[in-house]
């Protein structure tokens, strides 16, 4: 999922690095806001281990999984960070690794780094924070949400980067989209196990370094913000008309561009997005699931609030 | 019928491309990991402050990114003359190179969808000019450099920070995380498919409990130092002149012209 330079166009990419860093401002705010309290022998006890959880979590993802028929995929971790951080400071720890691969092991490219990071870290830390924040304090039920957090980070952070891909006219949107979103189905269910597994191992063994995982996911409103912010971005950019790249080669070579042969796939996908109605299809389509997501939000949000106070007098 | 043939390869590719391998090993390790140590060698750009040298790679690929196909020569031979400057060994950018290989072909397949061929060289020239850009960077500039020039630049505390600790124990994470596979390996039998995934978890787990008592002891020796949550921050950089800002507001002004007419 690590998409080097070139593969998004320049509109697209602005875009995710005004998510990706707005999420990020969220997150530093809130991370420095619940910091480790006065007691002298905690004194940043929550940076430290942010540390070595990023240093975990970049080893982890070196570790591959069989999926089937010796083909392997690899754990992301957003879900087991927030399950281990909380959504924010699991955040600031993604964006670490994240960058950490782009800049030290070009992992990843420069230009699309905010993309990257959105895909693979905000997004998956967001979506997770929200399905734990659901859960309680319960320790089947927190088993189950985590399963469904990895599960979900896998395939939000697959749709999205195949979503940007498609919207900035590399492949088509019909054939990346339904693949990569097939392919991390499966990748999902391996990263769902493995953090199922490794959380258990680690309550099981140290109940106490899982303290983290027992505070709410924070505020859910200004979260579901960020993500509906996220969301909204990616068809702006793209239908702002050409995108200022596109013209960019168009202009560079217009006259030497030859016709565009006839595509193989003139079905899914026409030759020359600009022409034909397929980018208007495709940004109806980021629209729909941005409003759908945002609705399912609001609900989830809804939920999470009449919850909690129920959940105190209870206890 | 063809429609279906190029969707399965597009499949393929895109799996290819998102990190499915076909490897059997359960631990890839990382090759590259050899950034961390020292360098020692020199040359002209080892000698460059690491700021101006992070500065001139981030231009480089934002730049980049508006620069139409027809002028993409003026990056590359930016680049081209900075690496042939740096006498850095040319097999360290072939490895970074390598990796690009199955987006190459995702981008392959884009463009005999869609029959732009210069979509094609605007997209894998500026993967393969950020991916040597990068390498360069980190072959003549210690890790250490880097994170300062990063705080320097204005990289928040928090993340620095951070950032920071989590380079000094990726090392030794990563050995950890190699022992730990190889044991498994020695005892994992069975079928290679997801239904490994449960044992392989617990290895994760296992991994992350010895990670967070690591980061425990490691808290504890730092608040025995003095540590009140931020890092000093000693200076590991070369003093920046105003030669290095001239040069490098060159290197801007020549991307920036080229990218020029369609900002």
């Amino acid at each position: 999922m690590h998409l080097p330079d070139g593969f998004l166009s320049a509109s697209v990419s602005g875009a995710m690095y005004l998510a990706s860093g707005s999420a990020v401002a969220v997150a530093l705010r809130r991370a420095e806001a619940d910091g480790d309290g006065a007691d002298p022998g905690e004194r940043g006890r929550s940076t430290v281990m942010m540390g070595i959880v990023a240093a975990f979590l970049f080893v982890a993802q070196m570790i591959n999984f069989p999926v089937t028929g010796g083909t392997s995929g690899h754990l992301l971790g957003a879900a087991l960070a927030t399950a281990l951080l909380g959504p924010w400071r699991a955040m600031l720890v993604m964006a670490v690794v994240v960058g950490l691969q782009a800049f030290i092991f070009a992992d990843g490219g420069i230009a699309v780094l905010g993309a990257n990071l959105f895909n693979m870290g905000v997004a998956g830390c967001l979506a997770s924070g929200l399905v734990l924040s659901l859960a309680g304090a319960d320790h089947r039920r927190r088993r189950l949400a985590l399963a469904a957090a990895a599960w979900l980070s896998v395939l939000l952070g697959a749709g999205l980067t195949a979503l940007e891909i498609g919207l900035s006219g590399r492949v088509p949107l019909a054939v990346v989209l339904p693949a990569m979103l097939s392919v991390h189905a499966v990748i999902g269910l391996g990263e769902a196990l493995v953090s199922v597994a490794a959380w258990s191992l680690l309550v099981g063994a140290r109940p106490d370094l899982a303290t983290a995982s027992r505070e709410p996911g924070g505020e859910p409103w200004r979260l579901a913000l960020v993500l509906a912010l996220g969301l909204a971005l990616v068809p702006l950019a793209s239908s702002l008309p050409d995108g200022l790249e596109s013209v960019a080669e168009r202009q560079g070579f217009a006259q030497a561009a030859a016709p565009a042969r006839p595509a193989p796939l003139a079905d899914y996908a026409l030759p020359g997005r600009r022409v034909t109605g397929f980018d208007a299809l495709g940004t109806y389509l980021s629209a729909g699931v941005g409003m759908v997501g945002c609705a399912g939000l609001m609900l989830l949000v809804g939920a999470v609030r009449r919850r909690r106070p129920a959940e105190a007098a209870g206890s | 019928m063809t429609n279906t043939v190029w969707l399965l390869l597009g499949a393929g590719l895109v799996a290819a491309a998102a990190g499915l391998s076909f490897s059997r090993s359960f631990f890839s390790g990382h090759a590259g990991l050899g950034v961390l140590e020292p360098i020692d060698r020199d040359g002209p750009l080892h000698r460059l402050p690491a700021r101006i040298k992070l500065l001139a790679v981030i231009t480089l690929a934002l730049l980049s990114a508006f620069i139409p196909a027809g002028r993409l020569a003026v990056p590359a031979l930016l680049v081209l003359g900075a690496v042939l400057a740096a006498r850095v060994p040319l097999g360290r950018f072939l490895g970074r190179l390598g990796e690009l290989v199955p987006f190459v072909l995702l981008a392959v397949l884009g463009v005999a969808l869609r029959g732009d061929t210069a979509l094609l060289a605007v997209t894998l020239g500026r993967a393969v000019m950020t991916v040597m850009a990068l390498t360069l960077l980190v072959t003549t500039t210690s890790v250490p450099a880097l994170v300062q020039a990063a705080r320097q630049l204005g990289l928040p505390d928090l993340l620095g920070t951070t950032l920071a600790l989590a380079l000094r124990y990726l090392s030794l994470l990563c050995d950890e995380g190699s022992r730990l596979s190889l044991a498994f390996q020695a005892r994992a039998v069975g079928p290679r498919d997801l239904r490994l995934a449960r044992p392989l978890g617990r290895m994760v787990g296992s991994l992350a409990v010895r990670s967070l008592e690591r980061g425990e002891r490691v808290h504890q020796a730092m608040l025995a130092r003095g540590f009140d949550g931020h890092l000093p921050s000693l200076s590991a950089d070369v003093p920046a002149r105003w030669r290095h800002w001239v040069g490098l507001a060159a290197w801007v002004a020549a991307l920036g012209a080229a990218a020029w007419p369609n900002w």
